[in-house]
């Protein structure tokens, strides 16, 4: 390409055959160089360094999110429990039962009476679902 | 590009030992990274500088740019000498700096409009020289070819311009210098 833009350049773009071109690369050549500040390599270094570990943070948040909400995932935090505590007569039901039970096995029972004791706790639990259910009087042994 | 292979070299045995110190910062060796950094900083810096134009532009485009080839020095093959990589990613940031701060202007704007001088309160622009009289374009376009060995087609591409157009504005840049030096020769005489 020898295209003249001005009374000066004699063409573009004809690298060191321009006498201009020349000069004016020796020129820019021997310009001195430029350094940083140097606070500039400490903070980069230190920018670099915390890029590294953000993802280590980011997968720890990540775990701890995930452990949080797994009980709302998964679906209201154990309903049975909260509505259980919610009611003190059934509380103190199953709880009564659950000392039967104790004493049962303790006592080594027949299983028979240790069934019916687990029907008896069952049927009281069931009652969390359905409060019109009736339940079936522990049998005292 | 020959110029650039030596302005990154030191010495026989630095190939060797610049993979030695990629080997080492691409296990995240702290002492690595800052060899790699003080070895290239310079470099970077002042070819940043020539591009943007502004001390402060080329700190920040120091930065990404270092920061940028730590955390991709996984994917360095060392086809490429580092300090040559670098410098192609310290260039590209500097001319999406310059296209974001709209310093790049139209076509008519790259070699008619002068720069403005920046105040140089710390002897920063001693490296730009005359350069700092151009334009944005027409400073980055005299240094990427007469300094870093880019062809037109790398400018056009780079600046999403004609290859003519890279060619009328680096014949411009080249005049105005030369003319500007004669001017200052004269001056002295």
């Amino acid at each position: 390409m020898n295209e003249h833009v001005d009374g000066t350049a004699r063409g573009a773009g004809h690298g060191l055959d321009d006498d201009t071109g020349l000069a004016v690369r020796r020129y820019l050549q021997g310009l001195p160089s430029a350094h940083p500040p140097p606070a500039l390599g400490t903070r980069l270094l230190r920018r670099h360094r915390l890029r590294r570990q953000r993802p280590l943070w980011l997968a720890a948040a990540a775990l701890l999110v995930a452990a949080l909400m797994l009980p709302m995932l998964a679906g209201s935090p154990d309903p049975v429990g909260m509505r259980l505590a919610a009611d003190p007569d059934m509380l103190r039901e199953i709880r009564a039962l659950d000392r039967d039970l104790q004493s049962a096995y303790q006592e080594r029972q027949p299983d028979a009476a240790v069934d019916a004791l687990w029907q008896a706790r069952r049927a009281v639990l069931a009652r969390i679902d359905d409060p019109q259910a009736t339940s079936p009087r522990p049998v005292r042994l | 590009m020959d110029q650039v292979n030596v302005m990154w070299q030191f010495g026989a045995d630095a190939p060797r030992l610049e993979q030695g110190l990629l080997a080492r910062a691409r296990r995240g060796e702290r002492q690595a990274l800052e060899a790699l950094y003080r070895r290239h900083a310079s470099g970077a810096y002042t070819l940043a500088l020539r591009i943007t134009g502004r001390p402060d532009r080329a700190e920040d485009v120091v930065q990404d740019a270092f920061l940028r080839a730590f955390e991709r020095l996984h994917a360095f093959r060392g086809d490429a000498p580092f300090g040559a990589w670098l410098r192609r990613v310290v260039v590209n940031l500097a001319i999406d700096r310059l296209r974001g701060e709209r310093r790049l202007g139209d076509d008519a704007d790259a070699i008619e409009r002068l720069a403005v001088p920046e105040p140089d309160h710390a002897g920063q622009l001693d490296a730009l020289g005359l350069l700092q009289r151009l334009s944005a374009a027409a400073r980055s376009v005299l240094v990427l070819h007469d300094l870093e060995g880019y062809s037109h087609a790398d400018i056009a591409a780079a600046f999403g311009h004609s290859e003519s157009w890279s060619k009328t504005v680096l014949s411009r840049a080249r005049a105005r210098i030369r003319a500007w030096q004669d001017t200052t020769e004269q001056g002295d005489e």
